[in-house]
């Protein structure tokens, strides 16, 4: 059983403990003043690439070097200036399928060989295709350059292209693509269909029935026309000199014969006339995935700076306004981004989200209003100056590992882009102000969108009731047929 | 002493003696400058320049991780690294995230066995921002009721998620459980629900207070620095920070970890490729044996030429992918493999063909040619480590939390490039014995 506490024990407890507070308390609440505000950068740094010095062989391949110093691998890039837009027509995937078969064999070299012999040179191998040009990218220490450079001149010149191998690649190709399940994947392959309707950019995605129409025939034919030394770019980035690259590319890729090449020009896409709502069934699919697509026109102008701001503030980043009003404000989506692309003819923006299924329509709608208030409106000061504060921080972060570097480089070379983007990217990105955003978008309405709609058919299909008109694809990209909105009759 | 042994004995005099390597070593050179300080109250600082681009990484890392937690609060080491997102005394609740976004910077929490590590890339020019952000949640991490429990309940969501979208999970908990000695090592670092619903906020505040302090934390920066101005910024936000003063020694493991050969089954219903997994354990990650697993590690799994990739998925079509490695759990290290087929008949024959495969390695050199061709592999993927701000800084932190003398780095990969094929078989016969752990994974 507890004894009541006397009162003047109370009153000594009580002073007590008022004598411990007093003492404690500027122990526990004080801390350096330093600690209570945020502390102010240090002057921006410079950002200094190192330069790109460029020569030309007798047979017509431009060489690039940039010289990066201490770097123990080298990255070698060799750009086909010819991509999926000049497939023929009617074989849509004729160049990626010549681009995935070119490290497949060579005479006296089977395709296991030449993986066995990169590998050997402590590198790796990718390719990858666009719509504009082809990249053949290997990274290998910086002793073995000159065998990285004899193995890509052996497969150039001594290409085979074994049977054996079309089957294997043709059949890894279908499958990718007859597998695909991603509803990222398949809605922006259906966004870049629809965008580029009847434009050469169109065949950049293709279905999985082309596949079984791709054959050898069409690819000696392909790889005669393009892969020849005037009609590429060789890019070599690392710890070398010009002097060590010009011997070595002369020994190895000199006897690449030069052909005569034609010259295709490519109209930029015309303009949307109208919206267009598209949606693919993924059956299974837990939530939507929503892409919302333009075209915009190729910039070699500072116009492309004020692209990136507003692309930036709309959606580039976890801060941006289509997360915070999407996901953060109104729970419509897990997440909202967007981002900008560019083409040899055009540019693309696009919008990508993950939505709520029942919070479709006005997830639309609110990404939108956001678009068309960016593009009608002055954008204000502090917005500006937030997104190119992000954009100068986050660059070098972008190319800060070498090959993220080195691909970068391939990109400028093979788009053209050195001027814009090489030089001066920190000062471009600064000259941009909410008027020149504002002034951009005049000239760039952004007025028809397309919307393209991934997600499961009979948890989706009772959502996309209120769009006026949607065209069903199936997940392949073939059209089905279209839907339209039904206005009820008030009979009453 | 029968013919093979008397065989392999004779390789491997031959090679102790002559050796062979084309692959160029670089004896006793720093792989690139960096220097090792020492604050006051315990905190060790790294430092490494590189002025490639006007970037910085910062890595703050803590020695504690899942294998320091109590039976009963599997989870916490985990749970108190998204804590560490949810604000300090300066800084409000998801801030340091926003802070470091609004600058165009990147970052990142991960937790393993021994240790948690922090770590954020930004321009050079806001390092500031970073140390305050970094030394106001080591100094002062709001830790209340309601932050606990809402961490708590997304993390139970994620476990949840884990479990319901991933068929192999369940296989995986059961192969740690047999191959890994006790609760220390053999447990999910995400912990268990049951565990992290009855963690308190008093648990959490006492782990934090315990591990969370600069004689138990390491702070490497790396990029575009001066490193008298990084030292003295370093002083200024971490000096003042108290140390611990009884930081409990690391768990070690004492027992036997070769133990008996361990067979089991684990059934998903929504496993529709049939696999297996396989593992050896092979000891301390920090004696020389090490070096030549991971030669062996290479050999196995890495590229499209390696000997399991090559013989199981593209002669033999026997297996749809294949995977594995090296794993380190603090002073344990298993050797795991991982394999999907697409049939029960073709798995059992995948399985056989891996044995196949190690059982070669125990008896027969590796060609000159294959042996350059790994440590070529090898030593670019080491050196890929160097070349960003961000890698290198990880590079050094996980080098120094290893209990590696730091200064080893200079000839570390060295280690690697010496080895011999005779080596190779050693080692294979010593760990890769019948004394395996295996678990066949299977839908219904």
């Amino acid at each position: 059983m507890k004894t009541p506490m006397r009162p003047g024990k109370i009153c000594v407890c009580v002073l007590l403990g008022l004598f411990i507070i007093s003492f404690m308390t500027p122990y526990v609440s004080a801390q350096e003043k330093f600690r209570k505000t945020p502390p102010l950068p240090y002057p921006l740094p410079d950002l200094n690439f190192p330069s790109l010095e460029s020569f030309i062989l007798s047979n017509g391949l431009q060489v690039s070097v940039v010289q990066r110093k201490p770097q123990p691998f080298i990255d070698i890039h060799l750009i086909i200036l010819t991509g999926e837009s000049l497939s023929p027509d009617d074989l849509p995937g004729l160049a990626s399928f010549t681009a995935n078969m070119l490290f497949k064999g060579a005479v006296g070299l089977s395709a296991s060989q030449i993986e066995e012999q990169i590998e050997y040179i402590g590198g790796d191998f990718s390719v990858s295709t666009y719509p504009d040009y082809s990249v053949f990218s290997i990274t290998c220490l910086k002793d073995y350059l000159n065998d990285a450079v004899k193995l890509l001149g052996q497969i150039l010149t001594q290409a085979d292209f074994p049977k054996i191998e079309v089957n294997n690649v043709k059949r890894d190709m279908f499958y990718n693509i007859a597998r695909n399940t991603n509803p990222e994947l398949l809605g922006r392959k259906l966004l870049f269909q629809i965008l580029f309707h009847n434009h050469p950019y169109q065949k950049y995605v293709f279905n999985s029935s082309v596949i079984k129409r791709l054959n050898r025939k069409d690819l000696l034919t392909f790889f005669d026309k393009f892969y020849i030394p005037n009609n590429a770019r060789l890019l070599i980035i690392g710890d070398v000199d010009l002097s060590e690259v010009t011997n070595i590319t002369g020994k190895h890729l000199g006897q690449w014969e030069k052909k005569n090449v034609e010259t295709y020009h490519i109209n930029p896409p015309a303009p949307k006339t109208k919206p267009k709502i598209c949606f693919t069934d993924l059956p299974g699919a837990d939530e939507t995935t929503l892409f919302i697509g333009y075209v915009l026109p190729r910039d070699k102008t500072g116009n492309y700076f004020s692209y990136l701001v507003f692309n930036q503030i709309i959606g580039g980043s976890h801060i941006s306004r289509l997360i915070m009003n999407l996901r953060e404000t109104k729970g419509y989506a897990y997440w909202a981004f967007s981002g900008i692309e560019l083409f040899g003819n055009c540019g693309l923006f696009s919008v990508k989200a993950k939505v709520k299924t029942e919070y479709l329509y006005p997830s639309v709608k609110e990404i939108l209003k956001e678009i068309r208030s960016l593009t009608m409106n002055k954008i204000p000061n502090h917005e500006i100056e937030q997104a190119k504060s992000y954009l100068i921080g986050n660059f070098p972060i972008q190319i800060s590992g070498h090959k993220e570097f080195s691909l970068k480089v391939s990109e400028i070379v093979a788009l053209d882009m050195e001027n814009i983007f090489w030089k001066n990217y920190y000062e471009n990105i600064m000259y941009v102000n909410s008027s020149a955003v504002f002034k951009a978008f005049q000239n760039v309405r952004l007025l028809n969108p397309v919307i393209v709609i991934v997600g499961d058919k009979d948890v989706v299909l009772d959502h996309i009731k209120e769009f006026e008109e949607v065209e069903i694809y199936d997940n392949e990209g073939i059209f089905q047929y279209k839907l339209k909105k039904v206005i009820e009759n008030d009979s009453t | 002493m029968n013919l093979k042994r008397l065989v392999i004995f004779c390789l491997m005099v031959h090679f102790v003696y002559t050796g062979f390597s084309q692959v160029k070593q670089t004896e006793g050179q720093e792989p690139f400058p960096f220097s090792v300080h020492s604050l006051k109250n315990g905190l060790t600082v790294i430092l490494s320049r590189d002025d490639n681009l006007p970037l910085v990484t910062v890595v703050c890392a803590y020695k504690v991780g899942s294998a320091y937690e109590k039976k009963g609060e599997a989870g916490m080491a985990h749970l108190l690294e998204n804590l560490m997102f949810m604000g300090s005394r300066n800084v409000g609740p998801m801030q340091h995230i926003r802070f470091i976004h609004r600058i165009g910077g990147e970052f990142n929490a991960v937790t393993s066995w021994d240790r948690t590590l922090y770590y954020q890339t930004v321009s050079s020019n806001q390092l500031p921002l970073v140390l305050w952000l970094e030394s106001d949640r080591m100094n002062s991490l709001n830790l209340e009721y309601s932050t606990v429990e809402e961490t708590k309940n997304l993390l139970i969501e994620t476990l949840k998620n884990q479990n319901k979208e991933d068929p192999f999970r369940e296989s995986m908990l059961v192969f740690d459980r047999l191959l890994y000695p006790d609760f220390a090592y053999n447990h999910p670092i995400i912990g268990s629900e049951e565990d992290l619903k009855s963690i308190t906020v008093k648990d959490v505040r006492n782990f934090y207070n315990t591990y969370y302090k600069p004689n138990n934390a390491v702070l490497c920066i790396t990029g575009n620095i001066d490193e008298e101005d990084t030292l003295n910024l370093v002083r200024k936000y971490f000096s003042t920070i108290d140390p611990s003063k009884n930081v409990p020694p690391a768990p070690s493991f004492k027992g036997d970890f070769t133990q008996e050969k361990q067979e089991q089954i684990s059934i998903n219903e929504a496993i529709t490729t049939p696999g297996f997994r396989l593992g050896y354990r092979i000891g301390s990650p920090y004696s020389n044996d090490f070096y030549i697993l991971s030669m062996i590690d290479y050999l196995l799994f890495s590229g499209e030429s390696s000997r399991l990739y090559k013989r199981l998925v593209k002669r033999n079509k026997l297996a749809l992918s294949i995977g594995g490695g090296i794993e380190k759990r603090k002073d344990l290290a298993a050797f795991k493999i991982f394999v999907l087929s697409n049939n029960e008949a073709t798995k059992e024959i995948a399985k056989k063909a891996l044995f196949s495969e190690i059982n070669r390695l125990k008896s027969y050199l590796i060609p000159d040619r294959e042996l350059i061709k790994i440590k070529n592999m090898y030593k670019s993927d080491y050196m890929e480590n160097f070349y960003s701000p961000e890698k290198r800084a990880l590079f050094l932190t996980q080098y120094y939390l290893s209990g590696n003398d730091i200064r080893d780095l200079r000839g570390e990969l060295n280690k690697y490039l010496r080895i011999n094929s005779s080596e190779i078989i050693g080692i294979m016969n010593r760990y890769f014995t019948e004394n395996h752990v295996l678990v066949e994974m299977r839908g219904k």
